[in-house]
């Protein structure tokens, strides 16, 4: 199953009352393709993303990756899998993941259960489209324990405590990264080709969290 | 299953390559919810009407119903039922829909399954924004008829010849009845009022068909 290719645009609907057996067999016919199912108690969102969102998220997601192989800091990617608990009635693919503090957990592993493995220690949240799920409150029902959520205008970071999500200043992640830093490796790249902004955010992590 | 309601826009969503087993089991869970869920070889749109649509496919059921009943022509409405046909791989709610020449052989009817039953004479089919489907390929596979297609510009008259969709200037269903009238008409109902524009159809008809 995929979205028609002649739809250039974002497109969504979102459900109501639809039972987990139907989010689970609308997630069989999906199969790998691209497409963003939340489900949240009932409530159910079928998004196709558009360009501008998915450039976003693997923008930001390479930032985490070059500080991370910079900084020799372990990380595992999980890109757009979906996560999802029966108990929680909760499920979705962030726009993008990673393990990092419990990245021993899962190294190796083919597949993410989260009834036996620990959640992403980080999820990107691009809000630049019109999201018709509370995508926020799925997260935090999944106990993924830290969000980016970049705007387009700033990046900002919740953190879990004691099971609500609170506004941070610091990432529990890399937490010699400021949010307001990754915002401005982000927006850097609306200037320049995709090789040329590599190498620039790799100079600038150099030059800025290296010699620290 | 319900769209939600704090979302004025029509909403949408077009899947393809779904086998015709999940559609199935996509209608048992939709229910009786108002959802419009096109199923087309494969691919598979999820709609939720808005406001704009669903008006002007009242206006249109109105009309129908005013038209048959001062020219007392025996009609059934069939809403927005769910017509599929697995055979043809074909499925949708139609907007609005009747039997007018086949209403003796459903009029008794409490379930109509296509594979024995015809499918209804006149659909309507209102178009305000992009539909992501092929609507009119699943009606034509589903063999209505004729259609009405309503974009708020114009008013098509389509009618099965052969299996192919042909513009027409005059319906089947009314046979005395022409598209450019039906225009005219339908663009009176956007200053009065819809009770208004009921007495207003009702004097057309007597004037326009008993001349």
């Amino acid at each position: 199953m995929t979205v028609a290719p002649s739809e250039p645009q974002e497109q969504g609907v979102l459900l109501e009352y639809m039972s987990w057996d139907f989010y689970e067999r609308l997630l069989e016919e999906l199969a790998d393709q691209k497409i963003f199912v939340t489900y949240d108690q009932g409530r159910l969102e079928i998004m196709s993303p558009s360009w501008k969102h998915e450039r976003y998220a693997g923008r930001v997601a390479m930032v985490v990756r070059i500080v991370a192989m910079e900084l020799k800091i372990r990380f595992v990617s999980g890109g757009s899998t979906t996560f999802r608990l029966k108990s929680a009635e909760a499920g979705l693919e962030p726009d993008n993941c990673f393990y990092i503090q419990s990245v021993d957990a899962i190294v190796g592993n083919d597949e993410i259960d989260l009834s036996v493995d620990p959640p992403p220690d980080l999820a990107i949240e691009i809000e630049m489209s019109r999201r018709l799920a509370a995508r926020i409150e799925v997260y935090r029902r999944l106990g993924i324990p830290e969000l980016w959520l970049e705007d387009g205008r700033s990046l900002r970071i919740l953190r879990l405590v004691n099971g609500q999500y609170r506004p941070s200043a610091t990432s529990a992640a890399l937490p010699m990264l400021l949010p307001e830093q990754v915002h401005s490796l982000v927006l850097l790249s609306e200037t320049t080709d995709e090789g040329s902004w590599i190498l620039a955010v790799q100079d600038w992590v150099r030059k800025n969290l290296l010699s620290a | 299953m319900v769209a939600a309601v704090e979302l004025p826009d029509e909403q949408g969503f077009l899947l393809t390559d779904v086998s015709w087993d999940f559609y199935e089991r996509l209608l048992q869970e939709v229910g009786n919810r108002h959802i419009f869920v096109t199923y087309n070889r494969g691919s598979l749109e999820i709609m939720s009407p808005s406001w704009k649509h669903e008006n002007e496919a009242d206006l249109l059921g109105l009309f129908v119903r005013l038209l048959a009943m001062e020219l007392d022509i025996p009609i059934k409405g069939g809403g927005s039922t769910t017509f599929r046909l697995r055979r043809v791989e074909a499925g949708l709610e139609p907007d609005r829909c009747f039997y007018i020449q086949h209403w003796a052989s459903v009029k008794r009817k409490r379930v109509i399954d296509l594979s024995i039953d015809p499918p209804p004479d006149l659909a309507i089919e209102v178009e305000v924004s992009r539909r992501l489907a092929d609507r009119i390929e699943v009606y034509r596979r589903l063999g209505v008829p004729e259609l009405w297609c309503y974009g708020g510009k114009r008013l098509r008259i389509l009618l099965l010849q052969g299996d192919q969709y042909i513009e027409s200037e005059r319906s089947a269903a009314f046979p005395k009845l022409l598209a450019k009238d039906m225009h005219t008409l339908l663009e009176k109902s956007l200053d009065i009022s819809e009770s208004q524009w009921g007495r207003f159809i009702q004097e057309w008809v007597r004037s326009e068909y008993c001349r």
